[in-house]
């Protein structure tokens, strides 16, 4: 139990840093990037190449990382959804665009390191951390350390910065924003910047746990999406909340039914939020109400 | 000046030379060629599902590969295993695919956009994993081998002319259903639906009823095909209808134009013999084949959306006005000019 307790926090972490990378693109543009996953796969694939046949040390590939996940991030936004934007496509249309976007990033990671499995090496041999009666796994401190690491960072810049005060405008009213001379163009370009970013982060994170494969991008996407359902679009805590939750839900599913079922609890879990509690556990009723 | 028939004369017209044509082809095309076409025909009648649900009605449905699976699993599972007449079998795989589309859509119909895409999505990566792990049930990642072809009053389905003609017919009678259908006033209320749900609800539709409706017959034209799909291909195995299948559904609608039940017909076609062209023209033994046909999908949809949001079926409405103005010796109006093309451009940018 205590094991399951362990890695479903571990996972839920990873679930969760996901959920926020899909935020800031959101707040500023309303898309939900359903290339999202694909940028984390590519973060993991990227790394798990840089780390592994190339040999770089673990924290030091993150930053590599990083920027090439920033960059695909962003060159959706300037290459597709800004196009089909400019064009007069609706949100549907922009939303297909990630959507297209996200095959092309999965077709090129595949082209470019093959479609084998690959994992990650984890930074540290393994030398469990012994915390009273629990034996964590090192990978396990890393992304607990890393995902706390991310949401301080994420809190200061919403809340404590200009930059992170025009985001929240934005994201309120985006007409308004452009009225008191809020560059909303350039705005959303470093929204999707941040997004990559954290995609990137969560990657790392969750390389050295996964096999993944050029085809892992769908499932993170979902992960993620469903832990900001159950959580609650345009909160910050919930989605945390929700993806622990998930986690441990689904660790506990696959150890006592099998390891097939941890996906249906995911789909379970999710299909009673959307019907008993579209809103999430903390998510304001109004993103539902109107739409998103 | 030619002599205009009545509009809707000329209309069935083209429906009738357009269907004889199709006909002629497998006289004149290798087998290979007709078994594509035969495979376009059963897709069509998917995407035309599809463009119901999501191009009219604005309800995105990426679980339609899994009402696709439902289908032919239960054409292939109930007709080998339990020796279920064929058409009792596609009935229960019909019964099965409703209600399954029923319950998932009640809770959904209160949902709007992207949600309704998670859900979806959720559900065909369940589909998926269940044809996989009940291997008891559905033989697991190994398929289902021996699916016979079908036999209608004594004659077999046997070679791939006939069951072409077979797929011809089905898709050419769920094309005019569709067509009655998106001119009733169920399919206005559709439209109205995705132009506004706001509005269409304060006129008095009830919004929650119409989307569970087009999200049911979506699912039920999805699992015709497949009950279709199973006795073509006499194999079916989880790979087929995975989210890929989703996609390629969902693509051959943007291709063709979301909203148009010509255009996904057409779009089906692009979406299977295009790649199938461009591979073709690929060195022999050439690896990674299914990777091209992934970054066709991806560039075509790409393509369409940036260039032609109103798909294959909004160009040919352009190009049908022009050769009308051109015609009639007036000068083609400026662009940006009112299109009015029910293309969903304007349509679902609230509901997004």
């Amino acid at each position: 139990m205590d094991e399951l307790l362990v890695s479903g926090v571990t996972v839920g972490c990873v679930y969760a840093i996901i959920a926020l990378s899909f935020a800031p693109a959101f707040s500023s543009s309303s898309i939900v990037n359903f290339g999202q996953g694909e940028l984390v796969m590519l973060g993991a694939m990227v790394g798990a190449v840089l780390v592994g046949p190339a040999g770089l040390p673990y924290f030091v590939a993150i930053g590599p990382v990083v920027v090439v996940t920033m960059t695909a991030s962003v060159l959706m936004y300037l290459l597709v959804i800004r196009e089909i934007r400019r064009r007069g496509g609706s949100v549907i249309s922009q939303i297909l665009g990630t959507l297209a976007a996200g095959i092309l990033i999965r077709v090129a990671v595949s082209f470019l390191f093959g479609q084998q499995a690959r994992r990650l090496p984890a930074p540290f041999s393994e030398h469990p951390a012994q915390l009273g009666p629990l034996t964590i796994p090192t990978q396990s401190v890393v992304i607990v350390a890393g995902t706390v690491l991310v949401l301080v960072a994420m809190w200061l810049v919403y809340t404590k910065t200009l930059f992170g005060l025009t985001i929240r405008a934005t994201a309120l009213r985006r007409d308004v924003a452009q009225l008191v001379g809020i560059d909303v163009h350039r705005l959303t370009a470093v929204t999707f910047l941040v997004g990559g970013a954290l995609a990137g982060i969560a990657g790392m994170l969750y390389g050295p746990l996964v096999n993944a494969t050029p085809w892992s991008g769908l499932q993170f996407a979902l992960w993620g999406f469903v832990a900001l359902i159950i959580g609650g679009l345009g909160s910050w805590w919930g989605p945390v909340l929700a993806g622990v939750i998930l986690g441990v839900a689904e660790a506990i599913a696959k150890a006592r039914l099998g390891s097939g079922y941890g996906e249906s609890v995911t789909i379970v879990l999710m299909l009673a939020f959307l019907y008993l509690r579209p809103t999430g556990l903390m998510g304001a009723p109004d993103v539902v109400r109107h739409g998103a | 000046m030619m002599r205009q028939l009545p509009t809707a004369a000329r209309e069935w017209t083209v429906v009738g030379v357009t269907v004889a044509l199709l006909a002629l082809v497998p006289l004149a095309v290798a087998t290979f060629w007709i078994q594509l076409l035969a495979l376009t025909g059963i897709l069509a009648i998917v995407t035309m599902g599809f463009n119901l649900t999501f191009g009219v009605a604005g309800q995105i449905n990426l679980a339609i590969g899994g009402f696709f699976a439902v289908g032919a699993y239960a054409s292939a599972l109930l007709t080998t295993k339990a020796s279920w007449p064929i058409g009792y079998a596609a009935l229960a795989g019909l019964g099965i695919a409703g209600t399954l589309a029923y319950l998932v859509a009640w809770p959904t119909s209160r949902l709007r956009g992207l949600y309704v895409a998670m859900a979806t999505l959720a559900l065909q990566l369940g589909i998926t994993a269940f044809l996989v792990h009940t291997e008891p049930i559905t033989n697991g990642p190994v398929g289902v081998f021996g699916v016979k072809r079908p036999v209608v009053g004594g004659f077999r389905f046997a070679t791939e002319q006939s069951y072409y003609y077979l797929i011809l017919v089905v898709a050419t009678a769920v094309f005019l259903v569709m067509r009655a259908l998106l001119r009733s006033r169920t399919g206005r209320a559709y439209e109205a639906i995705r132009e506004d749900e706001d509005a269409a609800r304060s006129l008095g539709i009830r919004t929650a009823l119409y989307k569970v409706s087009a999200f049911v017959v979506g699912a039920l034209c999805a699992s015709l095909a497949g009950s279709l799909y199973a006795h073509f291909n006499r194999f079916v195995s989880p790979e087929s209808f995975d989210v890929v299948r989703s996609i390629q559904i969902l693509t051959m609608a943007v291709v063709g134009g979301l909203g148009s039940n010509v255009g996904a017909v057409v779009g089906a076609a692009v979406v299977v013999l295009l790649p199938e062209y461009l591979i073709g023209l690929l060195p022999e033994g050439a690896p990674n084949v299914g990777l091209y046909q992934s970054l066709i999908f991806g560039a075509l949809m790409l393509l369409v959306l940036i260039f032609a949001p109103g798909g294959i079926a909004g160009l040919g409405r352009r190009l049908w006005r022009r050769l009308g103005q051109l015609r009639r010796g007036r000068p083609p109006s400026a662009p940006g000019s009112p299109a009015g093309s029910p293309d969903l451009s304007d349509a679902a940018r609230r509901s997004g």
